[in-house]
């Protein structure tokens, strides 16, 4: 469980993040979307423990995680770009690990490696960048951590590798009830492997969900009357979004699909359709004027 | 399965090594070639140099080389060490690591340490094998070659420390480098120009009286140059040794204090930028108006025209290392308030002149010590000898004496502003009755205080509290050697302890009667006696003048006086010049012009050549020139005298 209690971090005169509060179960990846300069990355460093929060609190497991050592050891964080000591070779770089991380696992390692065909003997710096990132994850994967952060870790993967490399987070918290949270500056990035979103904006925490119940509240409803809309109806279902195309009304609605659609019936519209959402447009709909400002991310 | 995780790194120093290694690698290479392999090539070539009577130290083979190591290897490898401070990504990746920011510290700071002590071990091995191997006993001990490994050992433990400390004070390399070197040299530098300044702005300052304390201790790289010629002494390795702990320990704590952020800012802490900003500011302020005051004669404008430049440029440079840029030139609030408050502190304390106007009362006077010589009495290394120290005065004719001098001084400021040929420092120290002391030193136009330094002067105790001839027992005196002063060689060495009392007691007297005047006048004149004591050393030569009459006759009674003085016998003959105009500035007449001079004065008598040079002064200013043409190797003297100092022929010849 990794809990952050009203956290505010500035640089100076900026402020990065303001009172941020945020919770991430055990075993779940959670999915931190947010364009660029939003405070992904400070977010991320302040759970990594490398940064120190001005005000508030970051918890892991209870305790909080700054200088915290025997935390830090079951916590492992790959950067945007991922950094390795200069002329350092993937046997070296893990040798370092295994010296850091007392979970450390050689086979894991080993296995890993040939999965993914790398040269251990080769400096990682002269590996291409999508390489360079592969390693980060064999090294990360090899140190057994509980809790994985990951800060945009599939930009810069081609397709073949991203689709890998999502497999072996989905199965290392299948096995091993491994936390995980990966940011990205797009949702479509991250949506089939997170099951929680958290969307920060301007240093801000605007929403938190889980994936599931999210789609699952949702609705949008197209009925035509013959009669107009009866307004009893309306202000029972109290749509997030209503839209006039003709003679038919458009509702965004949230509720149980089965209550929603019987209370409609009883009203016998002459068309009445209910329609999924895309995951687009519940968070414009969700986050209302916010929503307009970062459909970018959504997209 | 688990691996152990100790306390201990092995990786961590592994990764140390693989990045900073070769700087202890370069650094014992550079060491081996200068002592070891310079040992060895000065053996193979039998020049071996000969320290019989100086200490030899290990440091004076090719010192300039040793210094350059010694003051760039312990920055460049603090610098190198904690780079991963100041690149963002290695910072993240180290702190990301779990792993207590002491652990880091500790393996970072130390295995540097260990890299520097390595290189210095060995070569102290190098040479001691050397030393056995090559039979160099004779030229330096055991002893010394641990002493060269610990006294390069802990300078370099000192710049390291400092080093490191600054590190964590800053967020990026370049300036890690520049700040470090800046620090080390910090204390020297900004003594030497707040003194200086001082001196500038305050009437009376003595700078050089507070200059004189051995400043090269205040900086480790000063004082490094100066280990060839000075040994390294126990308190100041103590102290040096203190202060490297203390840097150890400060730098600890600012680096858990630092935040992982400020890697890539110039000054990593916020509260120490506007200390940095107005530090660099006021510092460049003192520079400029140093250099002005220098180059321009210290015209009053020029200098404050160097202060005006000198705080801009240092406010704007600050500026620019601050906000990684040289585009700051829109930002001038923070220089209007420096200069506001710059200006209200320098006007204030010019409006109350408590400084410069202070002279302490006749009644809170313990005592004063007074010189027109500082530089021989106050500021020469002599002065730790109890013989040399001036004394202080307690008669109150004396102290009252000193009071009106230092009062007059004062109302002439203006007229003291100008500089003059015949200028002259005065040096005065009171010590007050509760315990404080008022110090001040000015430099005058001499002729202004003639009156009211004169009976200072001539009174007993003030000659007792200055003369080296008065402090010093007869019997620490070896040997004297009486000096002409002239082209030959003509000297006498005494060392029978009743004949030194008597002279002493000749010269004392001499000392004694001697006026003020007539101490002006023969300034430089007649020989020179020069007293050797205990343990091969040397007073200040002493000038036997001409007015000298008690040692005269000594020197006649023993028929020595022809042996020691200046004689007519020396010279072949004497050409005296009447010049029109008193020559103020000092400058001297050409000989060639002296002796193209119509009506002058050719004299080859003895007697009256003598009677010359019993008269003539060292001054250049007087009216009547005289050439003394020496029989020896075409050597010639051109002395003056006044009208007053005339001999009876001259005035006639020139009448």
């Amino acid at each position: 469980m990794i809990e952050m209690k009203h956290i505010s971090k500035r640089f100076d005169r900026y402020k990065a993040l303001e009172n941020v509060n945020l919770s991430i179960q055990k075993g779940s990846i959670y999915g931190l979307i947010g364009s660029n300069g939003a405070g992904k990355t400070t977010l991320i460093k302040l759970l990594a423990g490398i940064y120190q929060q001005d005000q508030g609190e970051v918890i892991i497991e209870g305790a909080p995680v700054y200088e915290n050592i025997s935390l830090k050891q079951k916590v492992f964080y790959i950067p945007d770009q991922p950094y390795v000591f200069s002329h350092y070779t993937t046997k070296q770089m893990a040798r370092f690990y295994q010296h850091c991380y007392p979970n450390w696992d050689e086979e894991r390692f080993e296995k890993l490696a040939q999965l993914f065909e790398v040269n251990l003997q080769k400096k990682i710096d002269t590996f291409s960048k999508g390489w360079q990132r592969q390693i980060a994850f064999i090294l990360a994967l090899s140190a057994n951590p509980e809790f994985l952060i990951l800060d945009e870790p599939l930009d810069g993967l081609d397709p073949v590798v991203r689709k890998k490399v999502k497999n072996l987070l989905i199965h290392d918290v299948a096995e091993r009830e491994m936390t995980i949270l990966i940011s990205s500056h797009n949702l479509r990035e991250v949506e089939d492997i997170c099951d929680h979103i958290g969307i920060i904006h301007k240093g801000q925490l605007v929403m938190e969900k889980e994936l599931d119940e999210l789609k699952a509240d949702i609705h949008k409803v197209q009925v035509a009357y013959r009669d107009g809309v009866p307004k009893q109806l309306l202000k029972k279902l109290n749509p997030l979004h209503t839209e006039k195309r003709g003679s038919v009304s458009l509702f965004i609605i949230r509720g149980d699909e089965d209550t929603i659609a019987k209370q409609i019936r009883e009203t016998n519209p002459v068309i009445f359709d209910l329609l999924p959402l895309t995951l687009e447009e519940i968070f414009i709909y969700e986050m209302g004027d916010i929503g307009y400002a970062i459909q970018n991310i959504v997209v | 399965m688990p691996s152990k995780i100790s306390w201990f790194n092995k990786e961590i120093i592994m990764q140390i090594a693989r990045s900073t290694g070769w700087i202890s690698i370069v650094y014992f290479l550079g060491l081996l070639f200068i002592l070891p392999i310079q040992l060895l090539l000065m053996y193979s070539e039998d020049r071996l140099p000969y320290y019989q009577e100086d200490h030899f130290t290990l440091f004076r083979i090719n010192f300039e080389l040793q210094i350059g190591l010694l003051v760039i290897v312990p920055v460049i490898l603090a610098v190198f060490l904690f780079r991963f401070l100041h690149v963002k990504q290695a910072s993240d990746l180290i702190h990301s690591l779990p792993l207590k920011r002491e652990k880091i510290f500790h393996h970072y700071a130390l295995t540097g340490l260990v890299f520097l002590v390595i290189p210095i071990a060995a070569i102290t091995l190098i040479v001691l094998a050397l030393r056995a191997g090559l039979d160099l006993n004779s030229l330096f001990s055991i002893k010394d070659v641990f002493y060269w490994a610990g006294a390069t050992t802990v300078i370099v433990f000192l710049l390291y420390t400092a080093s490191i400390m600054i590190a964590m004070l800053t967020g990026i390399s370049a300036v890690h480098a520049v700040l470090a070197y800046i620090f080390l040299f910090f204390p020297v530098g900004f003594v030497l120009l707040l003194f200086y300044n001082l001196k500038i702005l305050l009437y009376g300052f003595p700078s050089d009286f507070f200059l004189n304390q051995q400043l090269e201790r205040m900086s480790p790289i000063t004082y490094a140059t100066v280990l060839n010629r000075r040994d390294f002494e126990w308190g100041d390795t103590a102290l040096y040794l203190i202060l490297a702990f203390v840097f150890y320990g400060l730098a600890l704590f600012f680096y858990k204090k630092r935040k992982v952020e400020q890697a890539s800012e110039a000054i990593a802490f916020p509260k120490l930028r506007s200390i940095f900003k107005y530090g660099v500011t006021f510092c460049v302020m003192l520079l400029g108006g140093t250099y002005f005051s220098g180059v321009s004669n210290n015209s009053l404008s020029w200098v404050i025209f160097g202060y005006a430049a000198g705080a801009i440029f240092g406010y704007f440079i600050a500026e620019m290392v601050l906000q990684k840029t040289w585009r700051v030139f829109g930002k001038v609030k923070g220089l209007a308030i420096y200069a506001a408050v710059v200006a209200v502190l320098v006007l204030g304390v010019k409006m109350l002149g408590i400084y410069e106007n202070h002279v302490p009362d006749l009644a809170d006077i313990e005592s004063v010590q007074v010189t027109n010589q500082p530089y021989m009495y106050v500021y020469s290394s002599d002065t730790g000898e109890d013989y040399y120290r001036l004394k202080s005065l307690k008669e109150e004719p004396n102290i009252a004496a000193v009071r009106k001098m230092h009062r007059q001084i004062l109302l002439d400021r203006k007229l003291n502003q100008r500089k003059n040929a015949e200028s002259t420092t005065y040096f005065v120290h009171y010590e007050l009755k509760n315990g404080r002391s008022v110090t001040r030193e000015y430099e005058v136009n001499r002729r202004l205080y003639d009156d009211l330094f004169k009976p200072i002067y001539e009174s007993k105790e003030y000659k007792l509290a200055v003369n080296p001839i008065f402090k010093l027992k007869d019997n620490r005196m070896k040997t004297i050697t009486f000096r002409a002063n002239g082209p030959m060689n003509k000297d006498i060495t005494l060392s029978n302890p009743a004949e030194i009392k008597e002279v002493m007691e000749a010269l004392r007297k001499d000392v004694l009667t001697e006026s003020y005047k007539d101490s002006l006048y023969f300034r430089d004149r007649g020989s020179i006696l020069e007293i050797n004591i205990d343990d091969n050393q040397f007073v200040q030569p002493i000038e036997i003048k001409p007015t000298y009459q008690n040692i005269k006759k000594w020197l006649e009674e023993k028929d020595l006086r022809e042996r020691v003085t200046v004689t007519g016998d020396d010279l072949s003959h004497v050409l005296v010049v009447k010049t029109d105009a008193v020559n103020q500035d000092g400058s001297e007449i050409p000989l060639k012009e002296l002796e193209g001079k119509e009506n002058s004065l050719d004299i080859k008598d003895k007697r009256q050549m003598e009677q010359l040079l019993n008269q003539a002064s060292a001054s250049s200013s007087k009216e009547y020139k005289v050439i003394f043409y020496y029989k020896f190797a075409n050597y010639n003297e051109i002395l003056s005298f006044d009208e007053e100092h005339a001999p009876d022929f001259v005035k006639s010849h020139f009448k």
